[in-house]
Order: structure tokens, then C-alpha cells, then sequence
């Protein structure tokens, strides 16, 4: 299918390079995997296991996931995307709204969390925290390393990638409504030499898990966190605080949220059309502090006089807003 | 007003109920349809009904027809959005409702967003200046022909890629096709013209595909399947036909209201960062379109008329545009009126995605005029509206005069 004319396109963020989605599929309950491939003739950009990229989505939103492929496999990258009914809309729009076919700007692979050579690994994976841990696996596997994996989650149902996983003598399954938590006590208790441990997964996982191996010493565990990052080159903005005049409310919107979604949780009902700055809808008046514009609708002496923003994706410049809702 | 037609206790004056009731803009010129719909707002009657196109209420108040555009789910944009209904595919997204209506929606987003607007707006400035160039030696010109029309179509056949040598006949089919609007056979022996035209560089681009969004539309997927003769048809008469005579009519408008206005011509001039206010004012009082149909989905009431389900409604721009408790002095034409919520671009999830193309042709087309020919006199006292197909409103001629100058801007 040929693209959109090359001026109506909008040049990819600096840092940045066009994949297209080439295929879409269920990986277990909440989760999807997407493929990404070049739109041009190059290879995949190369990575190592533990890498992440960031996907650029519409309203200028930019998530990260780890990549869960084949870093051997240059036509292609692979993503698995759990749907967080309570986030900020990011893997819902990837869940919803990507298809196959659509072009995204991927930002990296970047780094934070190398698997080092060593002689033994212990893998502790939470819920979607087994992406990072697929592909180092299947290096250590490679590269004739010890390893054992202990992978929590909800349900079987909900646990990706089982079908590579289950059955190896070394991977410990622990879904939570069969067999309770994980046993961190049993893992990790007995301290063993030259053995490296990767933990991704929620919070409160990687907190027990920092506890149990405190008698480790300090270079044996390698963590993933899951949290927005703060060093995005284009920003999902920093949290500030907006006040309803009207309706005596003071909120802070946090960063990667809208105005509109915050306001909407505190009970305040604007009216909304397209969520993307293009109809209007959501225009509120402003009656202090200073927006920063992030719509299609208003005329640049509109923006100028900042005394009305489309709440549904701008936001401010200032620390403090005042609405008139 | 009561759906049997008894005539409730309001202020109107005599004889306004009368022509209300026969409202339509093919048995009501704009100018006096401006009068009526002022009247009924003054005379306590803000949702008026007509019995033409088998019967409509009319909303006045601009309160009235923001909310009711807003709501998308209440005042449906299906089947039509103009009236007479006439036996055709609907105009695609315009006349969709959500969801099935992002589909198509997202074809025009595409094409025009800040980013095109800003990309086409050297071109679309030389366009301007060739025009000028053509008549600059004369002394004298007829704007809506010789630079009103032909400018938005090449601004659109830009953006869509079609050749400069088809753009006179596409012109030429688009112009014929819209004037039709009210005649049934007539539109769509017309349209069938325009697609033969269009249509066909859409087949050219599937064997010789370009860097253009003819090629992109040529393999493009809606709704999960590829799109066949009759869907390009009624998509390029929608490109054509919101992107074309819409910005003629407000061109023609917006050059009227600069330069028979000596003081304010001079303020331009003087401030050119003050144009795009006299293109959003220029809008606000003659909006292009006076107002789109809808029809209630469910029984609704609006200012105590109950509208049933089923009924058509008329969200009335023009009307709202001039409501004097959202626009202080409504009728005057102020350039510093701030903030300028006109509804010339509909609201909603209808709102015009070609808003930024449109106000970009308007705002260099002011600039250059003032650069080139500031001495140019409209060479009518006042200007005469007439309503074309559906309820666009058009000036049907703009003769001016200026000192002839040797071409080459």
C-alpha cells in the first residue's frame, strides 16, 4: 500500500525511525505482541537483551517496551504490550487503535538493564516483566550459561510467552490463583557464586525481591523498573497543578495525563469530541497561568491571548492553572 | 413553535411567522434570512420551524447550536447533512456518525493538518501573485472570478496532486456538479462528469503511482476494504467541494470587508499580524456555509420545542454567529474582537478539517492584495449574497478598480 505523500508527513522525531506494524496478535489475556518492521529497505535497528524501544503515539505520547524477539532476526522487531485499563492511555491505543499497517516512530533500542556474561543467571519475572527476560534466556541458553527462571503472574491465562517457557526443567511457574506468590525466600535465600540475578516486574515485586537478596551483596541483582521516564526528548510533560474556579477543585495533572482525563476523575464533566486537539470540543476558558498549546484548532492570536486551550492535550507552561470549569 | 403550525405567544412582528414557515435557502435569500433569523431571536423564538424540505426546526441561539453540534449521539449527521435529500452515497465522514465516521475522517486529518497548510502556503502565495499578475495591468478585475475561485481549487488539486493542466476542467465539472445540488437527475448526471475526470487520474496512479495523495487514496483500505469507483467519486467531491467554493465565498467576502473600509485597510497595513482577526471576523459575519442539517435520534426538547425523533434540525451558524449574547454588536465587523468563537467551521466532530488550509489561502491572499494593489476600490456599495447548492452562500460578483501597474509581483 503506498504511504501518505512524503511532504504531508511529518519528519520522524529526531532520534527516531519509521516501523511499521506488520503484525498484530494475542499473546495471553491483556496481552499483545506487535511486530515492527523498517518502512525501508534497511535492516531493524540492532539490539541486545534487555533493550527497550519507544514507540511515539498519537496526542504525543511515548512508551516504552522491551523488546521480546530475536536479536538475530535484523527484518523485524518484536513488542508485547499488556492493556492497563487504569494507565495513561498508551496501551490502550496500541491495544484499540493500532493496526496492522500503521507506521509509528521508534525511538532507540536503548540499554538500561545488560545481561553481563556470567557463568549463572537467576531470571525472576512478574506479569509483563518476562519480556525483557525472554530474549536473555535464550541467550544464556546460548552462550552454555546455568540459568533457572521463577515467573509469577495472575492467572496461566494471563502469562505470556508459556509456550516457549513451560516444560523447560528450568523454568519455575507460579500463577498466582494456583499457587499463591512467588517464593522469594526459597529462591533467593541461599547466596550462590557467580550467579547474576535479572528481576523485572511490578513495584512491589522488585521491592520483596531487593529484600530477599540483601545478603547478596550489591552486584548480584539487576533490576528493571516500570515507570515513566524522566529523559524523553519530546516530553509527555511534567506534572502541574490546576484549579477549577468554578468548581472549587484544585488537581495536579500528572505527567503523560491530560487535563481532560484529570478534571473528568474529579468529577468535573467537559465535553469531549476527538481527544486529539483537532475539533474543539473541550475548549475551556483560562483564567490564570499559562497553557501550553498543543492543538490544531486555535489560531496563533488565539494562543497568544491564552485565555482558552483545548484541555483534551494541551498543557501548561506554567506551574499552576486556573480553569473556568 | 408548536409542530402543528398554531402560532405560539411570542414577539414576532407580522408576517415574519409567514416567511419563517417558508424558510429555506431556495425560497429565501441570504440577506433575508439574516433578518429572519434575527427577527425570531429578538421576537422570543430562538428554535424556529419552516415546512419547507418536509419541515424543520431551526436553532438561533449559538449556545443551542454549539451544544447540539456537540452532540453527536442526539442530533445525527445521517443520512444527509443538506437538504433536499437527494438519492446519493453519503459525503464521506461528513455525513457519518461516529463510529464508522474516523474511518473517513481520518483520510481528510491526514491531508491537511498545520503541517500541509504551512508546506502548500509558498505555492499557494505564487498562485495568488500569477492571478494578481493577470489582471494587474487592467485597472480593473472581478475578484470572485478572476482570483476567488480559481485559487482554493489549485490549492486543493495541490494537495491531492491532480496535474496544473487538469486543474481548469476538474474547476470547471466541480462548479457544474455543485450548482446542482438541488436537482436531483441533474447532480448526478454531474457528478458522473467530475468522476469521469477525477476518478480516471485515480487509475492512473495504480499503474504509474507518484509521490502524491491521488497514489495514497489509489491503494488506501476504509473500514477494512479497498475502495471502489463510487467511494472516490463522492470523496473527491467532498475535497473539491469543502475545500473549493466554501473558501471562494469567504475570500470574496474577506476582500469585500478589508477594502471598503478605508480606516481598517489602513490598520492592516499597517499591522499585517492583525489580518488573521479580519479573516475569523470575515467569517464569523458571512460564513460560507449559513447552516447543516441533522436529525434527532431521539424525542429531545431545546428552549421548551420539543423535537421528536426523527425531525430534522437546522443548526443555523450564520444565526449563532450573529447572537448578540455571545458577539457584542454582532452585525459590526471588529478587529478587535479577541476571542472569536464563530462556528463558520461547524463544531464537533465535524468541525472542517480544512480550517488551517482554508484560513492560510484567506490570510495570504489579504497580504498579498495589500502588498500588490493597496489602492484597489470595491466597486460596489453593497455586496449581493446569493445561496448556491445546499446552504452555501456566495457573492455573486466583486468588481474592483485600482491604478493599473505592469505585472510581475
Amino acid at each position: 500500500m503506498a504511504g501518505l505523500p512524503s511532504w504531508m508527513v511529518e519528519p520522524a522525531p529526531a532520534g527516531t525511525v519509521e516501523m511499521q506494524v506488520a503484525a498484530k496478535r494475542q499473546l495471553s489475556e491483556g496481552v499483545i505482541a506487535l511486530e515492527l518492521t523498517p518502512v525501508g529497505a534497511e535492516d531493524a535497528p540492532a539490539w541486545e537483551p534487555g533493550a527497550h524501544v519507544d514507540l511515539h503515539l498519537p496526542g504525543e505520547m511515548i512508551r516504552q517496551y522491551s523488546l521480546c524477539g530475536d536479536p538475530a532476526d535484523r527484518d523485524s522487531l518484536l513488542v508485547a504490550v499488556l492493556r492497563e485499563e487504569q494507565g495513561r492511555g498508551g496501551s490502550r491505543h496500541l491495544h484499540d487503535v493500532t493496526a496492522v499497517g500503521d507506521v509509528l516512530p521508534v525511538g532507540g533500542p536503548r540499554n538500561n538493564f545488560a545481561l553481563e556474561p556470567s557463568p549463572r543467571y537467576l531470571f525472576i519475572g512478574g506479569g509483563i516483566g518476562i519480556t525483557p527476560l525472554v530474549p536473555m534466556i535464550a541467550a544464556a541458553r546460548a552462550a552454555g550459561a546455568e540459568w533457572s527462571l521463577l515467573y509469577g503472574g495472575r492467572s496461566r491465562a494471563s502469562m505470556a510467552f508459556l509456550d516457549q517457557l513451560a516444560g523447560d526443567p528450568e523454568v519455575t511457574l507460579v500463577p498466582e490463583d494456583e499457587l499463591g506468590m512467588l517464593d522469594l525466600a526459597a529462591a533467593l535465600g541461599e547466596v550462590r557464586a557467580q550467579t547474576l540475578i535479572y528481576c523485572c516486574g511490578p513495584e512491589p515485586l522488585l521491592h520483596a525481591v531487593e529484600a530477599a537478596c540483601a545478603h547478596w551483596g550489591e552486584e548480584a541483582l539487576r533490576l528493571e523498573r516500570f515507570k515513566a521516564r524522566d529523559d524523553l526528548p519530546s516530553d509527555p510533560g511534567t506534572a502541574f497543578e490546576v484549579v477549577l474556579d468554578r468548581s472549587g477543585i484544585s488537581l495536579t495533572v500528572q505527567p503523560g495525563q491530560s487535563i481532560l482525563d484529570a478534571v473528568a476523575a474529579a468529577g468535573v464533566a467537559v465535553p469531549s469530541s476527538c481527544q486529539e486537539g483537532t475539533c474543539g470540543t473541550c475548549e475551556t476558558e483560562v483564567l490564570e497561568g499559562e497553557p501550553e498549546h498543543r492543538d490544531s484548532v486555535l489560531t496563533p492570536a488565539d494562543r497568544a491571548r491564552n485565555d482558552c486551550m483545548m484541555i483534551c492535550i494541551s498543557r501548561a507552561r506554567s506551574e499552576r492553572l486556573v480553569l473556568d470549569l | 413553535m408548536a409542530e402543528n403550525g398554531a402560532v405560539p405567544a411570542n414577539g414576532l412582528p407580522d408576517g415574519v411567522e409567514e416567511e419563517l414557515r417558508h424558510l429555506s435557502c431556495y425560497t429565501t435569500p441570504p440577506e433575508r434570512t439574516l433578518e429572519l433569523f434575527e427577527a425570531a431571536r429578538k421576537g422570543g423564538c430562538p428554535v424556529a420551524h419552516s415546512e419547507e424540505h418536509e419541515g424543520f426546526h431551526l436553532l438561533l441561539a449559538y449556545e443551542d447550536v454549539k451544544a447540539g453540534m456537540a452532540n453527536h449521539e442526539l442530533f445525527s449527521s445521517e443520512p444527509q447533512v443538506l437538504r433536499p435529500m437527494l438519492p446519493r452515497k453519503p459525503i464521506p465522514a461528513l455525513e457519518m456518525d461516529p463510529p464508522r465516521h474516523q474511518h473517513w475522517r481520518a483520510l481528510f486529518n491526514q491531508a491537511v493538518t498545520a503541517r500541509t497548510a504551512a508546506m502548500m502556503e509558498p505555492q499557494v502565495r505564487a498562485d495568488i501573485n500569477r492571478h494578481i499578475d493577470e489582471f494587474i495591468g487592467n485597472g480593473k478585475a472581478e475578484l470572485v472570478a478572476e482570483l476567488c475561485e480559481p485559487v482554493p481549487a489549485e490549492a486543493i488539486c495541490h494537495l491531492v496532486g491532480v496535474d496544473e493542466d487538469l486543474v481548469p476542467v476538474v474547476r470547471e465539472k466541480a462548479i457544474a456538479m455543485f450548482a446542482a445540488m438541488g436537482e436531483p437527475e441533474e447532480f448526478g448526471r454531474l457528478q458522473a462528469e467530475f468522476g469521469e475526470v477525477t476518478v480516471g487520474e485515480i487509475h492512473k496512479r495504480k499503474t504509474e503511482p507518484r509521490d502524491d495523495f491521488l497514489t495514497y487514496l489509489a491503494s488506501v483500505e476504509v473500514e477494512g476494504r479497498e475502495l471502489d469507483d463510487d467511494d472516490y467519486v463522492v470523496l473527491l467531491a467532498a475535497f473539491l467541494g469543502a475545500g473549493h467554493h466554501s473558501t471562494t465565498s469567504a475570500m470574496a467576502s474577506l476582500i469585500y470587508e478589508v477594502f471598503s473600509d478605508e480606516e481598517r485597510k489602513a490598520k492592516l497595513i499597517a499591522n499585517p499580524e492583525a489580518i488573521p482577526d479580519a479573516v475569523e471576523e470575515a467569517l464569523r459575519l458571512h460564513p460560507p456555509f449559513y447552516g447543516f442539517f441533522r436529525r434527532a435520534t431521539e424525542d429531545t426538547e431545546v428552549e421548551g420545542v420539543e423535537i421528536p425523533e426523527g425531525c430534522d434540525v437546522y443548526m443555523g451558524w450564520a444565526a449563532a454567529n450573529r447572537d448578540p449574547d455571545q458577539f457584542p454588536a454582532p452585525d459590526e465587523f471588529k478587529l478587535d474582537r479577541g476571542r472569536n468563537r464563530h462556528l463558520s467551521f461547524g463544531f464537533g466532530v465535524h468541525t472542517c478539517p480544512g480550517a488551517p488550509l482554508a484560513r492560510m489561502e484567506l490570510r495570504v491572499a489579504i497580504e498579498e492584495l495589500l502588498r500588490r494593489v493597496p489602492d484597489l476600490k470595491i466597486e460596489i456599495d453593497e455586496p449581493k449574497y446569493e445561496f448556491g447548492g445546499g446552504d452555501y452562500a456566495f457573492l455573486v460578483e466583486l468588481p474592483v478598480s485600482f491604478a493599473p501597474q505592469a505585472a510581475a509581483g
